[in-house]
């Protein structure tokens, strides 16, 4: 797959792991993995980039004697996904045209 | 390798980041140590698991670096431009304004150009006494043997003529660095500042 493809992809896929219900890094990465390869040092860096972003936020929560960060997901982060709708219905159409375009010659 | 030589690790290999930034990678890393373990893996494994520590540094430290481009790249920031796809395009009123009250800022405007090209006049006069002490130093020097021949005093002078011409240069070139730098930014945020007044995104 195409790495700014997947890239953008996979923010998708972060803010999704972490829409419904607040998340943690293990267990997004384990959500994520059935649908797209992703590893910890691949999510370090979206986590980073999305909260920049202002699409989620980050808060510590006590588990097991130790801190866990869970990520929540902001209103900016929740229009982002709804945007990624709207973006995909237009890839598609394009998806439609290009193989349409592409029997012709067959 | 277990969870402390890896974390010790991460810390020595991110140096020359901030410390929040080495705190916040290890701790995340740690984590994931820690939940890959609470899931049934070694402690060996889980930190295998995590890959080559080499490729999590260049992830952490590209990442830090290029922040501000890569936000650029991505328009998470400017929510506007790029991440609704929007291109900024002229807006007609503003062009018709612009044009419309030309007499009232072509004064200005061709004063301010005034002063500006001045101004590199004056970074081109100063390049021209740079490049003439670097010149008269390295004469000065060449031709230093000739005097000594005549008077050790004279020769001496000359190479200290000389040698406080070339030392003139470095805080020159230093100077010139400044300017040139200043002028080119100047141009930039003129250039911005243009695009600002006649471009919209709206459109």
């Amino acid at each position: 797959m195409d790495i700014q493809l997947k890239r953008g992809l996979l923010d998708i896929s972060v803010l999704a792991a972490i829409k419904n219900e607040d998340s943690y890094g293990y267990k997004i990465i384990k959500d994520i993995k059935p649908y797209l390869t992703i590893s910890e040092s691949t999510l370090y860096p979206i986590l980073r980039r999305l909260e920049s972003a202002g699409l989620l936020t980050e808060y510590s929560v006590e588990h097991n004697g130790r801190l866990r960060k869970y990520y929540h997901i902001t209103p900016a982060g929740i229009e982002r996904i709804k945007m990624f709708d709207d973006e995909w219905k237009e890839i598609l159409a394009i998806h439609d045209f290009v193989t349409r375009e592409d029997k012709k010659n067959d | 390798m277990t969870k402390n030589e890896f974390t010790a690790r991460l810390r020595k290999f991110l140096g020359g980041l901030s410390q929040e930034d080495i705190e916040r990678s290890t701790a995340f890393y740690s984590e994931m140590i820690d939940d890959s373990i609470e899931d049934g893996m070694s402690e060996e494994e889980a930190v295998e698991a995590l890959g080559n520590i080499e490729d999590i540094v260049i992830s952490i430290k590209s990442e830090n670096t290029d922040k501000a481009k890569k936000d650029a790249e991505t328009g998470y920031k400017t929510k506007d431009t790029a991440v609704k796809g929007k291109k900024g395009r002229i807006s007609k009123n503003r062009l018709i304004a612009v044009i419309a009250t030309f007499p009232l800022w072509i004064g200005i405007v061709a004063g301010l150009f005034g002063v500006y090209i001045g101004l590199w006049g004056v970074f081109v006069g100063l390049c021209g006494a740079a490049i003439g002490f670097a010149v008269g130093a390295v004469g000065g020097l060449i031709v230093s043997p000739v005097l000594f021949a005549a008077s050790v005093y004279t020769g001496l002078m000359l190479v200290g003529c000389s040698l406080m011409l070339g030392g003139l240069v470095v805080p020159f070139v230093f100077v010139l660095k400044i300017i040139a730098k200043g002028l080119v930014e100047i141009f930039k945020l003129s250039v911005r500042g243009i695009k600002t007044i006649l471009i919209t995104k709206e459109a």
